[in-house]
């Protein structure tokens, strides 16, 4: 009985966090006049491929596609191997100086500089307007280091004691041994942060304003946004008469499909990594 | 200067070492001189060089071209005979991006914002040039093209700290109405409020679109009062706007001709002529309503005869849209929302080395510079034929980033703006509804920089006025409502706003 009213309570959660979905990726494949005469809700009217073909096409489109995947690739390696590499040391309780340390990561999440000191560093560093400023400030973050930290100290200390026998170096061990048992761990993180990467808008805000620069997440909100400019703050009136000649809607839920699936491929090649008990059974005694 | 400040204090901590602050001395004297030496090479009889940024606002460059490579900022470049580097942040974001770059210390030496409050609180901590000797010396098309009301709310204690951009749209809402539904009916145009609310009854129970269903409304409106301007300036007055009243400045939301306007809607919505979802309806949702036929008379913007009618019409080829006369209000007035005339801010930031070459880049633009700015190149995007411009709109939308350059800018009632908008088509009879929008427009009297109160409690007061309005007019809250929103208004700020509006005016 319960299970059943479950699978409906969560079938209808599915079912609402789907629609909006189906009705953006309709609007992609119907016309421009069926979408603003509100005829279309989750199946196409006036079915045709012509604004993938034109997002496709489109230089911009590519180039930020291109930006994006770079940063999310680059970004989150970066960060997962840094994560590891500052984690493990934190989960050995040996380690000298461990508290003082885990203090000062802990003071980060805490207290942050704010966006205008957090603006002078960058500009100091010469970050300004360079890939990198997508990769170096968010290397770390502090949140999942802690995750990562407990999750290590969790891997049995006599697996690590039999590697050192073994002959292992501490980073043999780590890459040997901790890393392949914490693939769940490191799996929810590549998750955490590439999810992150992709969507990230802000930092291009702030630190870039080179065009080649800019990732979707930007190029999206500058389709979306052009013909949304607020009329009675005043500006972006030529944008408003110029609308309906250049972001069509079908063109813009077109550009918000194209961005959202690899993205969303992302999912299915990590789940099978969610999965607990791994290290049942590896000590015995 | 951080370098500096690094090495003032190693010369703290070598204090003893003579030597060391000798050498450190040196070094700073040397940085010093070369510093200066670069600087004295940029405005000694060479091109100037100065660094602008604009808001793009989304808007897209042909391959291979970007905002500073492109014939039209090469035109500005060419004509000005000066070095130009533009720097367009994200559009969305962009108050962000400029807040950002003021706090850097490297700064450019124009800025464009379009909020008024971000210009009050750099003006009050004097970041900005007065640029009043400047606009006299070089900005002769700057002052033919911007009205006394623009500058006055760029002035602040008689110093002129921005040029602005000014709005060439008098006011945005006129009244449309099925022509063909009138028709179908047997019903006149109307012209009081009276007439309109018989006119909106017939087309909420008369099923003008002879589908047999009861599924098209009277009225439509938006969220927050959204299209509402041309009913409640039928009692002369507008929301949200400072109007004379015995020679004080006062709040028109809190005027009793408010309490009467509101009267009248909750009235039409009583009797069910609004569209129930109106509080909740967004401009797309309103347009999409329009463009599907369920609407015959509604409050729209301008363009909208390019936009949701032109949709209707394509849908259903018996649609015919006309502009109505404004609603006449009991005492005989007519009314619809005026723009403020200023949209944009251009500041000269305090550290520029060349706030001349801003002021005469901008008097270019604005002046000689503005009909290709705006219009494209002739010859490329346009033509003239029996004395009309003529656009081609394929080059047109491929030259679409030159509006970058042209809104950055704007004069107020220039010839070349009423021809871009015929050349757009003239079946769309753009300028004749701004006309006619042109001879109701009511507008701010309040012209000056916003005050402290209007940041610190405006936001507050719009929510509570917005909320307390639709519950009014929904029938949630009876029509006295209105006199407590009053006194609460006056207590939570607004009392003080009005001190500090008619002290500064």
């Amino acid at each position: 009985m319960i299970s059943h009213l479950n699978v409906v309570l969560l079938g209808l959660f599915a079912v609402l966090a789907l629609l909006p979905f189906l009705h953006v990726v309709a609007q992609s494949f119907s016309s421009h006049q069926a979408i603003t005469s509100g005829r279309v809700h989750l199946w196409p009217v006036d079915f045709s491929f012509e604004a993938y073909q034109k997002v496709l096409a489109e230089q911009a489109f590519l180039n930020a596609f291109q930006v994006s995947l770079l940063r999310t690739v680059i970004g989150t390696a970066v960060n997962v191997v840094i994560t590891c590499m500052l984690a493990y040391p934190l989960s050995k309780s040996y380690i000298q100086g461990r508290s003082i340390i885990m203090f000062l990561i802990v003071f980060t999440m805490l207290f942050s500089g704010g966006m205008i000191p957090t603006f002078l560093v960058v500009k100091a560093t010469g970050l300004l307007n360079s890939f990198w400023v997508y990769i170096i400030p968010g290397a770390v973050s502090a949140f999942n280091v802690i995750i990562m930290k407990n999750f290590f100290q969790s891997v049995p200390l006599e697996l690590e004691e039999s590697a050192k026998i073994d002959g292992t170096s501490n980073v043999g061990t780590l890459i040997r041994i901790v890393v392949p048992l914490s693939m769940p761990v490191i799996a929810t993180i590549t998750l955490f942060h590439a999810v992150g990467h992709w969507n990230a808008f802000f930092d291009t805000v702030l630190y870039v304003t080179d065009r080649k620069l800019f990732p979707l997440q930007v190029y999206l909100r500058e389709l979306v946004m052009f013909n949304q400019s607020n009329i009675s703050n005043n500006n972006g009136y030529s944008a408003n008469i110029d609308s309906t000649l250049l972001a069509l809607e079908s063109l813009k839920a077109a550009a918000l499909i194209a961005s959202t699936l690899p993205i969303l491929l992302v999912y299915p090649f990590l789940q099978k990594h969610f999965v607990k008990g791994i290290m049942l059974g590896s000590v015995k005694g | 200067m951080n370098k500096n400040t690094s090495k003032r204090s190693k010369m703290g901590i070598y204090k003893k070492w003579s030597v060391t602050v000798v050498a450190l001395a040196v070094l700073f004297v040397v940085t010093a001189c070369s510093s200066d030496a670069k600087d004295g090479a940029d405005g000694a009889g060479e091109k100037p060089s100065i660094e602008i940024v604009l808001n793009n606002a989304g808007r897209k460059f042909p391959e291979g071209m970007d905002e500073n490579k492109n014939p039209y900022i090469d035109y500005i470049r060419e004509n000005t005979k000066m070095d130009i580097k533009l720097t367009t942040p994200p559009a969305d974001g962009y108050g962000e991006a400029l807040n950002v770059i003021m706090a850097s210390g490297d700064l450019p030496d124009m800025i464009l914002s379009y909020d008024p409050n971000w210009f009050e609180s750099y003006v009050r901590q004097k970041a900005l040039t007065p640029l009043n000797d400047l606009i006299d010396q070089y900005g002769q098309n700057l002052k033919k093209n911007i009205p006394e009301e623009a500058w006055k709310t760029v002035t602040v204690d008689g110093q002129i700290y921005a040029i602005p951009s000014l709005n060439p749209i008098p006011g945005n809402e006129i009244i449309f109405a099925r022509k063909d539904w009138l028709d179908k009916l047997g019903l006149n145009a109307p012209k009081t409020l009276d007439e309109y609310k018989n006119v909106m009854r017939a087309f909420a129970q008369d099923d003008p679109d002879g589908n047999g269903k009861n599924d098209t409304f009277g009225l439509i409106l938006q969220e927050n009062l959204g299209k509402t301007a041309p009913f409640i300036g039928a009692w002369g007055i507008q929301r949200g706007q400072w109007t004379e009243r015995d020679g004080k400045l006062v709040m028109s939301s809190t005027l009793p001709e408010m309490k009467e306007a509101l009267a009248y809607l909750a009235d039409l919505y009583k009797e069910k002529l609004i569209d129930p979802e109106w509080a909740l309806n967004k401009m797309a949702n309103v347009d999409e309503k329009v463009a599907s036929g369920k609407v015959g008379l509604f409050s729209g913007n301008w363009y909208d005869t390019r936009g949701p009618i032109l949709t209707n019409q394509k849908n259903d080829e018996k649609a015919e849209w006309i502009t109505l006369e404004y609603p006449t209000g009991p005492d005989g007035k007519q009314g619809t929302w005026g723009n403020n005339y200023v949209s944009g801010y251009n500041v000269v930031p305090i550290t520029s080395k060349n706030p001349d070459a801003v002021i005469r880049m901008l008097d270019f633009m604005i002046g000689d510079g503005y009909r290709t700015l705006v219009l494209g190149f002739e010859g490329e995007v346009w033509n003239t034929q029996d004395g009309k411009v003529v656009t081609n709109f394929d080059e047109h939308n491929k030259h679409i980033y030159r509006q970058t350059l042209s809104e950055a800018i704007v004069p107020f009632e220039a010839e070349v703006s009423r021809d871009r908008l015929d050349s757009l088509g003239m079946e769309f009879k753009l300028n004749e509804i701004i006309d006619q929008i042109n001879t109701v427009a009511i507008r701010n009297q309040y012209l000056g920089v916003p005050t402290a109160g209007m940041g610190k409690y405006g936001p507050k007061l719009g929510k509570m006025e917005n909320e307390i309005f639709t519950k009014i007019i929904m029938g949630d809250l009876p029509l006295d409502a209105f006199d407590q929103f009053v006194e609460d208004w006056k207590k939570n700020g607004g009392e003080e706003i009005t001190n500090e509006v008619n002290q500064s005016n």
